[in-house]
């Protein structure tokens, strides 16, 4: 009986965080460890994340969020934008259980709505990587390089996403 | 100054990685918001037979990712007067413009600062450092580069010369153009690992001023060594030595030593 508890448990768990996993932030406009240390240090004070785990060097930054909490990624790429610096990329790794999309691209996750740019797809399975598209979540050339018509007609709570 | 051109020529050569935490000048960029430093230097000015030492505490505060503000004290025993507080000033610093890339940028930024002095003026160049009570605004252009970091500082400095405790000496003017051209390199780390590397930079500034209207000016050469300890703790010592110089001034030679502690999130939001 104990065992099956625990079991239950776990399952409750793996199933709570079976969404979004984790984000990988890559910041720019910086080449020194105290720099990096301030956008780590910004990241780290925010509430719903629980760690960080560094690459100086690539200027890479892992991101795990506490349980049960819903992650703001508006949040992380201010926290990058006070500390003095830019985002150059935002990908948000997400273990998908039949995601159901709509015609225009649209999801919700965990409360957050998504927009999925490019293709429509019916559903999302598996584990995918999307990465956030638009401003401050990209490169101003990168940026550059999405035709506007891609980027039009997302609503302010909601996330342009594209899958990578 | 034919060697000092090809010294500067060389340095921007081999900046394979650079720095813009310079020892004299600020760069246009900022502390981050929610961010206190607090800095403590000494300068020794050489004055042929006999020296001066001028203390500095200063304390910097990231108000928003684009605004910096700083409060500073000279404390010294200049010009034979007794030990004590000789200067305060503010400075604001705004970062007006941004252009990040990976692992580059370049940014603008204006600052202002006004400063009260209880030291008499004594020599032609003007500064606000302890010297002169008065005000300057300038603007900032940093660089960065792929690693290579250039900033160049362009001011204007007025100093108050009226009123009878800041009378000036006959003949000197209250104005002046400063300007900056400073690069850094990276020497240690090569490869960046942890936060708690000791990181070791070198630095070369070129320090000008000019008083319009008149043929004074200085131009100072000053290469300096920054240590920078667990990413927070940075410990500086500076040399600083005349190229061309057509001015009276405190000292043509100086060695600066100074320590700067950065307290990152400091208030709680």
């Amino acid at each position: 009986m104990k065992k099956i508890f625990l079991l239950l448990i776990c399952c409750w768990t793996i199933s709570a965080n079976a969404q979004v996993q984790k984000v990988n932030l890559q910041a720019s406009g910086l080449t020194c460890a105290m720099c990096s240390k301030a956008i780590y240090k910004a990241v780290s004070a925010i509430s719903f994340v629980d760690t960080v785990l560094v690459n100086i060097e690539a200027s890479t930054y892992d991101i795990r969020f506490d349980k049960e909490t819903t992650p703001r990624f508006d949040q992380i790429a201010k926290a990058v934008v006070d500390a003095g610096f830019s985002v150059a990329n935002l990908t948000v790794m997400v273990n998908f259980d039949k995601q159901a999309v709509d015609k225009n691209g649209l999801f919700t996750l965990d409360g957050i709505q998504y927009k999925l740019m490019g293709t429509p797809l019916a559903s999302l399975q598996g584990s995918k990587k999307l990465q956030l598209v638009g401003k401050p979540y990209m490169l101003p050339k990168d940026l550059k390089k999405i035709p506007v018509a891609q980027l039009g007609n997302v609503a302010s709570n909601t996330y342009l996403v594209s899958l990578k | 100054m034919k060697k000092t051109f090809f010294f500067i020529l060389l340095l921007v050569g081999y900046l394979a990685e650079a720095q813009e935490l310079f020892v004299f000048t600020e760069p246009a960029s900022n502390m981050p918001a929610n961010s206190v430093a607090i800095k403590q230097s000494a300068k020794f000015f050489d004055q042929g037979a006999t020296s001066s030492i001028r203390h500095a505490t200063e304390i910097m505060l990231g108000a928003n990712k684009n605004l910096m503000l700083h409060g500073a004290a000279t404390f010294g025993a200049m010009n034979r007067t007794p030990f004590g507080l000789e200067s305060i000033r503010a400075y604001g610093k705004y970062r007006f413009f941004s252009a990040d890339g990976m692992y580059s940028h370049f940014r603008m930024a204006a600052f202002a600062e006004i400063a009260h002095s209880n030291t008499k003026p004594m020599y032609q160049e003007i500064n606000l450092q302890g010297d002169h009570a008065g005000m300057q605004a300038g603007l900032v252009f940093t660089q960065l580069l792929h690693k290579l970091a250039v900033s160049s500082t362009v001011s204007y400095a007025a100093i108050n010369g009226n009123s009878k405790a800041h009378q000036l000496v006959m003949g000197n003017r209250a104005e002046a153009l400063n300007y900056s051209l400073s690069f850094g390199h990276l020497i240690l780390p090569k490869k960046y690992t942890s936060y708690d590397q000791t990181n070791f930079n070198i630095y070369a500034e070129l320090l000008g001023q000019a008083i319009p209207g008149t043929r004074k000016s200085y131009l100072d050469l000053a290469p300096s060594m920054q240590f920078i300890f667990k990413s927070k703790l940075k410990f500086n010592v500076a040399y600083r030595f005349n190229l061309q110089s057509s001015m009276t001034r405190m000292a043509q030679t100086s060695w600066m030593l100074g320590g700067e502690w950065l307290f990152l999130n400091a208030f709680k939001k």
